[in-house]
This record gives C-alpha cells, structure tokens and sequence, in this order.
C-alpha cells in the first residue's frame, strides 16, 4: 500500500506547486493589508478588486482584449477552415508548395518579423488601430494544417453524397464540413482564443494610446510600482480569471488536442 | 469551363488565407532580411548598407554576451521543462485516483500569460532578492519559464506513455522487472518520439524568451537576463536602431532553423 | 448550419471593426503630454481647460493625449516609426539631439525668438542643434540635495554634510542605525541624470570629449565618482537594493524616512518628501560640494515633429502653450521652475526659495545624439560596480568601450 502513497503525495505536491502562484495571488488580492498575510487573513475584502474594475483604463483594455480575443476566433476558425477544405478535398497545382510554405512560416520567430510587420501596418495607415493589433495575427498555419488534417480524415461517402445531390462547394462547405468539423474547431477555438488573451509582445508595439491597450500590456506598465501589492495582484487576477475559466470549462478538448497532434504550443 | 470554375472556386476559399500570410509572414520575412541590409530611421526614409549591421553586430561585445546569456537560458529551461514534464507525466500516469483534478491543477499556469505569471512571481520572489544578483536572475526566470511551460510538455508525454501498450509493461512486471527498469527499459524508449519533438519544441521556445524578461527584470541586473529577443525588442523600440534589431531577429531565426534542424539530425541518426 | 451562421456573424463584425478602428479625422493637432503635473485629478483639469482655450481662440481640434513617463521614449520612436507620432512632443533637452539626428524634428526658431518673455541664453542654447532651436521652453526642472534632519540627529550628526567627504564619514554612524545616508536609485529605467551623471560632474568629468567623438566618463574623475558610490554602498551608506531598485515608487525611501538624503531630488518630489516627513524635518540644501558645485537642470521644450500634418496649425499651437499665462501657470501647478530669465519662483515658498539657490549651479548635461543611448549602455556596468561584480575602473573602462564602439559607428 505504502507504494502507492509516494506517487500521489509527489503528484499533490506537484500540483499544490503549479496553482501555488495563484492562491497566493487571490490571497493578497482579497486581503486588506498590502503585505502576504502569514495566515488567512481574518476578513477577506472586495476593495481591491472592486478598485480595480472600477478604473477607467482597466475597463478599457479588458474591453480591447475581449474584441482582440473574439474577433480573432471568428476570423481565424473562418479562413482557416475555408482553406482547410480546399487543402483537403481538392487537387490543384502548386497545392504541396504552398501547404510546405505555410508550415515553413511556423518556424519564423516573431521577433525576426517584429520591425517589418510594424512597417507594414504602419504603410497600411493601421498604427494604434484594431485592424494593426488584429490582422496580423490571423496568419495561422497551425489552424490550417489542424483542420486539413481533420477535413482529410472525414469519410469520402459524406462529400460523394452530395456531390450527388448537386451540391456545389459552399454547400458542401457550410452544411457539411464546418458541422462535421465542430469539435475540433471548438477546440481551435479554445486555442485561439488563449492565445490571442494572452499575448503580449505584438499588443505591446502596436498599441500607442491606452485604450488600445490589452490587459498583458496593460498589467505590465501596473508594474511600475505605484501600486500596492493588494491592488496589484487584484489587476493580475482579473486579467487571468477569464483564461483560467475557459481553461477549466474546456480542458477536456485542450489535453485530447494537445497529446494526439503537438498543438498549441 | 467546369475546370475554369473550380479553380475560381479554389482561389475564393484560398483568398482570406492567401492573403493573411501573403501580407503578414511572407512580405515581413522579405521585410525582414530587407531591413537587416540597410540603415532605417524614424523619418521614414531608409538607405541600403549591405552587410553592415551584422558586422556591427557581430563585433558588438553587448549583442554576443546576449546570445551567450540566452544559451545559458536554454541550458537551464530544457532540461527543467523535460524532467519536470516527464516526472508529472509518469506520476499522473501511474497514480489511479484524482487524474483529472491534478491534471487540472498542473495545467492550470499553462492557460495564463508568461505577463500575469511574471508579475505574481516577481512579487513572490521579491523577499528573496533573487532578481536583483546577476547570478540568479536567469534560473529565477527559467523557474517562472518551466512553471508556465511544462504543461503542455507534460501533455505530450502522457500521450506518449498512453500508447505505450499496455502488455508490454504488465510482461516486464510479470518478468519481476522493478517499477525504475520498467521506466528505463520499457517506457522511455518508447517514449523517445515524443521526448525528441519536445526538445525541439522547448529549445526554440527558450529562444524565444521576452515576456517574463521584459516583466521582471528588464535584461538586468547588470545585463545578466538581456536575451536575444529582448535585445531585439531594446535595439528596435529603446534605440530606433531599426536596422541592427532586424539583423538580430534574422539572427535568431537562423539560429531556430539551425537548433532544429541539427536536432533533428541527430534523432535521424540514432532513433 | 448554426455553426457557419454564428462564424458568418462573427466575421461581419470583424470586418466591420477592423475597417473602422480609430482614424484620425483632418484638421486636428496632437499633443503627447507627460504627467509635469504629478497630481493626476490637476493634471488632467489644467489640460482640459488648456484645450478648451485653445479649441475656443483658433477653432482648431485639439487632442491632448496623457502619457506616463514609463516606457517615453519606447513609445515615441514606436509612434514616429509607424508614421503616427504626435504634432507636438513634450522633450527634455538631452533627448533633442537624438531626435534631431533622426530627422524627425522640425526647427522653431521662429516661435523661441517671438516669446513676449526673454529666455536666458542657456536655456536656448540646450535646446539647439548645429545652431538651430528644436524646442521652445516650457518649464524648468531643479535638482539638489535634500536632508531628512531627523534623521541625521538620530545617529548624532548635526552638521549636516555638504561635500563628498562628509557624506562618506557620516555613512557609518547612520548605518549603525540602519539607515542608508544616500537615497540611491539604480534601475536601468533610471534617467542617469538624477543619480550618477550629477556625481560624475561634482567629480569635475564628463560624458562625452568637448568634441563628442568619444566617451570621457571612464577618467580619473568618473572612477572617483563611481568610487564614491561603490565606498558608499561598502559602509552600509545605500539603500540595500540601491543597484536596481526605481524611484518615486509608494514606497520611496525618502518619502518613508528610511534614507537619511537625497543628491538629486526634484522640487517637485522635496514636496512629497515633505508632506511626508514634515516640513520640520526636511531640509533642502545647495548641490553638493567635490571638484565642482555642480547638479541637474534641463528645460522641458515642447518640440515640433517633422512629420506633422498642419505644422502652421502646431506652430500656433506651440506659441499658446509656451505664452507666459498659459505656461505660467503650469509651472505654478507643477512646482517647476519658469523657463523665462526674469522668472520669479513660481509660488515662492520655502521649497521654491531654497531651490532657486540652486538654479546657478545646474548643468543640463551634455547635449549629444547618441546621449540616451550611451545611457542606456553605461547603466548596467554602474549596475555590476554596486553590485560588486566589477571593480569601478573596470566597470568604467567595460562600458566606456561600448561607447566608443557605439559612437565610431556613428
């Protein structure tokens, strides 16, 4: 029996030390005192958080995330799976080379691309705007080659089935292929969505006034310290709460997608 | 005419894609090699310097104790990440009960920001003087880096471990095989797919290295955190130097290409 | 079905967000703006009432965006690279040269020479490049040491120290008290300006060579200096954290009673320091004494960018900004000193009258293109010397020869 105990003691000290950071966080946040409380503190407190989504910037860069985050789902699982099915479903030339070259750019860092992308939007006229923060970023191969996979995979008798019915490609497309493929666009979607919450350096250069801010930018210049502790792990918190629950709601389609294909990193 | 309207067809659902990675990853990738040969600045106007910014670069004693400080970056990263990610992958393969709730628990940095993970350790490391002696300052952020990253590492492995089959390892224990033989001769050699795509993914993450930089210790104290990326970031938005900081991100884009394909290499070589 | 409806939607209102995401409508002036005045409710009152004013006397829209000082200079070579800077930019006067070098400022002659109120020559002077103005004054910042008594007293030192020497003495009797006799602050984020560019200068160095070919801090001069610091820090006489720690944080140690003085300190912050601490116990004494008497000043200049689309519009923008009313009474808000040579203290009190005292002796630095940047180079080998990685000569001579680099390359 004695065995079985040391993985699981091993496994809970594991996990106490991955959400360690965060009970911290709420701890300090819900705490009046700025300093760490060395034990619970005896009343917890709103104020601090209620401080913080009552500031006017905040509220502004939550709302430049949520559109940052949301707009760039839809665009993304949009084109992507548009691409996807043609990847997929239909021979044309110069079909491998382009696929090759859209994997190839998932070996670019961005910061090889940082200076000339901020000189495209910025030829584009889209300096400090949601097209500049956006667009750029719905360039996803990942998204592509997911959903090519996924639409390949689908059984042939669905598409000839149609085909039969004279159903023409948009058909085909929108009752067949973006139903069928809903679970992995769900989970593309999870992706995409974290992703874009959690992004930093592009939002970063991008954004010139602060209500083009999103909450990572936002949260780094709190950090200059005229803060007290309290209120600052009460920004970090209301920055990481809307993750952390999609995360815990959609875990599930996370851990299947990240094990089976090596995505989302 | 049925041939010229599928290719119409095939070039409207093509389009939004074609254009996205036209105007934003193969325009800036030419942008970039662009920029690196010639001198930039802020007025707009740019003039072409062929080799020039590399050769400063390269003679700059600031750009190189940058890659050096981010080698030894990855040195302390990759290795954590994979120890880490295996230990909690075979741990939560083996224990029975409570999987989805450590699982959960693990997971749970890996959905939040390196940004939100930065400024709660910074303030968590703060008593510990840690960021402020050149000599911990990199292991405190690969600290940081490990406990946001490993759960996706962790992932991979335990979809590696899951197809494993299952009667090999209940014959080597039929065998008499100890639980550590049974890890060492039987899971980890199985396991080498999804360990070698793991190195090679964390490497060129660690590369990478800017939020957590840029966060908690701005390159210092005294340079001991300034990272290629966050020198791309510095040449670029502190000094203008346009030029030089596409130099430096072409630089650190041969060095992915580089580190990933040597890798590579060397699994074909001995898998 | 429901799928493709809901991403079709979605896309709709992406498309329609991205097309029409903030555009700047014709005929309008920008203004970036920093926090001069450091009380954020009066800051934003005086600059809404100054865009009203000048919205209601031109007719012009007038868009004043408040900036932190954190992340200035990011965010301005950002905004002059993506082709969407302001019209008209806060400067100080050592950040000119560089932009000027860029080709990213206009010249004001015009506006500094049509000032109804004289500026003395050295505040013009700081402002120009190759003989031309690229900034007209608006504000003047002071610096000099400020003392916290009581502390002092404490530790039995009454007399309270004026040079070098005294300071280095007094730092072991404090630090048996377990306060540091000087507020240091380190960060690479720091201006040098407010810490170690002051020593440098009362040491008799400089920054640069009278040409402005080389670098010239790694002298005798600069290793004494830094000298002084690295002794300091060995007596237990800096902050503990003095080699990277920021300033004007919640909890600065002036402002918390837990360093004794200050070499550098603005009027703006004695005044916080003295809220705090009580006007009883703060005492705002000249520049300290070495080589030279000698402490930071610059003007702040509002500055005319190349890339403005109606520079005729900014440049009247320029003149009612830096009027005497207008700017007048900016000064008196902020604390900060008038740009003009007949300019009385702003409110004239006992903070106002001690650092005037101090104006004769302010030095606005080196003006040099490549100034911030040698900064931002230098910075972290100061860095390494407090930390006792290097030795100052080595620190010195390590950073001078990244400079040199840096200013061969040109």
């Amino acid at each position: 029996m004695g065995r079985r105990i040391w993985p699981a003691a091993l496994l809970a000290a594991a996990s106490l030390a991955a959400v360690g950071p965060f009970v911290l966080m709420l701890l300090v946040a819900l705490s009046p005192g700025s300093a760490l409380p060395r034990r619970l503190p005896d009343a917890l407190t709103l104020a601090n958080l209620a401080g913080v989504l009552s500031t006017e910037s905040f509220l502004r860069w939550t709302l430049t995330t949520v559109i940052y985050s949301v707009v760039s789902v839809a665009a993304v699982l949009l084109s992507a799976s548009m691409a996807a099915y043609v990847f997929a479903r239909k021979r044309f030339a110069g079909r491998e080379v382009l696929l090759w070259s859209l994997l190839s750019t998932m070996m670019v860092p961005f910061h090889a691309l940082l200076m000339p992308s901020v000189v495209v939007i910025s030829r584009l006229g889209w300096s400090d705007t949601y097209a500049g923060l956006i667009v750029p970023t719905l360039a996803n191969a990942q998204a592509v080659l997911l959903l090519r996979q996924f639409v390949a995979a689908l059984p042939d008798e669905v598409f000839d089935a149609a085909r039969v019915d004279g159903a023409g490609d948009w058909r085909v497309y929108l009752s067949i292929v973006l139903p069928l493929c809903r679970p992995v666009l769900a989970t593309l979607a999870v992706f995409v969505f974290l992703w874009h919450w959690n992004d930093f350096l592009w939002p970063l250069v991008v954004a010139q006034s602060d209500g083009m801010r999103t909450l990572t930018v936002g949260l780094s210049t709190l950090e200059a310290g005229h803060l007290t502790a309290g209120q600052l792990m009460a920004s970090a918190t209301v920055t990481g709460v809307p993750c952390l629950l999609v995360f815990v709601l959609l875990q599930r389609h996370l851990v299947k997608t990240i094990g089976f294909t090596g995505s989302g990193r | 005419m049925a041939r010229l309207r599928r290719a119409w067809t095939v070039l409207v659902f093509l389009l939004p894609v074609l254009v996205l990675f036209g105007m934003f990853r193969f325009l800036p990738m030419l942008g970039a090699v662009g920029l690196s040969l010639s001198e930039y600045h802020l007025g707009g106007d740019s003039r072409f310097v062929g080799t020039e910014n590399y050769r400063s670069l390269f003679s700059d004693p600031v750009f190189l104790d940058s890659l050096c400080t981010t080698l030894g970056y990855a040195a302390l990263y990759v290795p954590l990440t994979l120890v880490t990610a295996l230990a909690t992958a075979v741990l939560l393969h083996v224990v029975p009960w409570g999987r989805g709730l450590f699982r959960a628990a693990l997971l749970a940095p890996y959905a939040t920001s390196l940004v939100l993970g930065g400024v709660v350790w910074r303030w968590v490391l703060e008593p510990t003087g840690a960021l402020r002696q050149p000599g911990l300052v990199l292991p405190a952020l690969a600290v940081v880096g490990v406990w946001k990253g490993f759960g996706y590492a962790m992932l991979v492995l335990l979809a590696g471990i899951g197809d494993v089959p299952a009667d090999c390892l209940e014959a080597a224990k039929v065998d008499g095989a100890s639980a550590w033989q049974r890890f060492r001769h039987v899971l980890l050699p199985s396991l080498r797919p999804a360990l070698f795509f793991v190195v090679v993914v964390e490497t060129v993450s660690a590369f990478q290295v800017f939020d957590t930089v840029y966060v908690m210790t701005g390159g210092g104290p005294a340079r001991a955190s300034y990272t290629l990326a966050y020198a791309v970031y510095d040449y670029g938005f502190r000094y203008f130097d346009v030029g030089r900081a596409a130099a430096a991100g072409v630089t650190l884009w041969a060095i992915v290409l580089l580190v990933s394909l040597t890798q590579r290499r060397a699994f074909e070589r001995n898998p | 079905m429901r799928t493709a409806a809901v991403l079709a939607v979605s896309a709709l209102i992406a498309a329609s967000l991205v097309a029409c995401g903030p555009g700047s409508p014709g005929g309008t002036v920008t203004l970036w703006m920093y926090p001069v005045i450091a009380d954020q409710a009066q800051s934003r009152a005086y600059w809404h009432r100054v865009e009203a004013g000048f919205e209601h006397d031109t007719g012009v829209d007038l868009r004043i965006e408040l900036q932190p000082w954190e992340g200035r200079q990011e965010k301005l070579g950002a905004a002059l690279m993506a082709g969407n800077g302001p019209d008209v930019v806060l400067l100080q006067s050592d950040m000119i040269p560089q932009y000027a070098g860029e080709n990213a400022l206009a010249p004001v002659d015009d506006v500094v020479a049509g000032s109804p109120r004289p500026y003395p020559p050295a505040v013009v002077g700081a402002l120009q490049v190759q003989g031309r103005s690229y900034g007209v004054p608006l504000y003047r910042t002071v610096t000099t040491t400020v003392y916290n008594r009581k502390l002092f007293a404490e530790a039995g030192i009454t007399q309270l120290p004026r040079t070098w020497d005294e300071v280095a003495a007094a730092a072991p009797k404090l630090a048996a008290h377990g306060v540091p006799v000087l507020d240091y602050s380190g960060s690479t984020e720091e201006t040098l300006n407010l810490t170690f560019y002051p020593l440098l200068w009362q040491a008799g160095g400089s920054v640069f060579t009278p040409d402005g070919r080389r670098s010239a801090f790694a002298s005798p001069e600069g290793v004494s200096a830094l000298r002084f610091l690295v002794g300091l820090e060995a007596a237990g006489g800096l902050p503990r954290d003095a080699a990277t720690k920021r300033s004007g944080l919640a909890d600065d140690a002036m402002v918390t009673g837990r360093a004794a003085m200050s070499h550098a300190m603005t009027a703006a912050a004695a005044r916080t320091v003295v809220a705090a601490i009580g006007p009883e116990n703060t005492v705002i004494g000249l520049p300290l004494q070495n080589r030279a008497r000698v402490t930071f000043g610059t003007p702040g200049a509002l500055s005319l960018l190349r890339s403005a689309k109606h520079p005729e519009v900014a440049r009247k923008l320029l003149t009612y900004l830096t009027s005497p009313a207008v700017a007048g009474e900016l000064c008196t808000r902020s604390g900060f000193f008038g740009p003009w040579a007949d300019a009385p203290p702003p409110s004239a009190d006992a903070v106002d009258k001690a650092f005037a005292q101090a104006l004769p002796f302010t030095s606005a630095g080196d003006a040099h293109p490549q100034a911030r940047k040698v900064m931002g180079l230098l910075a972290p080998h100061l860095q390494a010397a407090l930390l006792g990685e290097k030795t100052p000569e080595q620190a010195l001579a390590e950073a001078a020869a990244e400079a040199d680099a840096l200013l061969g390359r040109g």
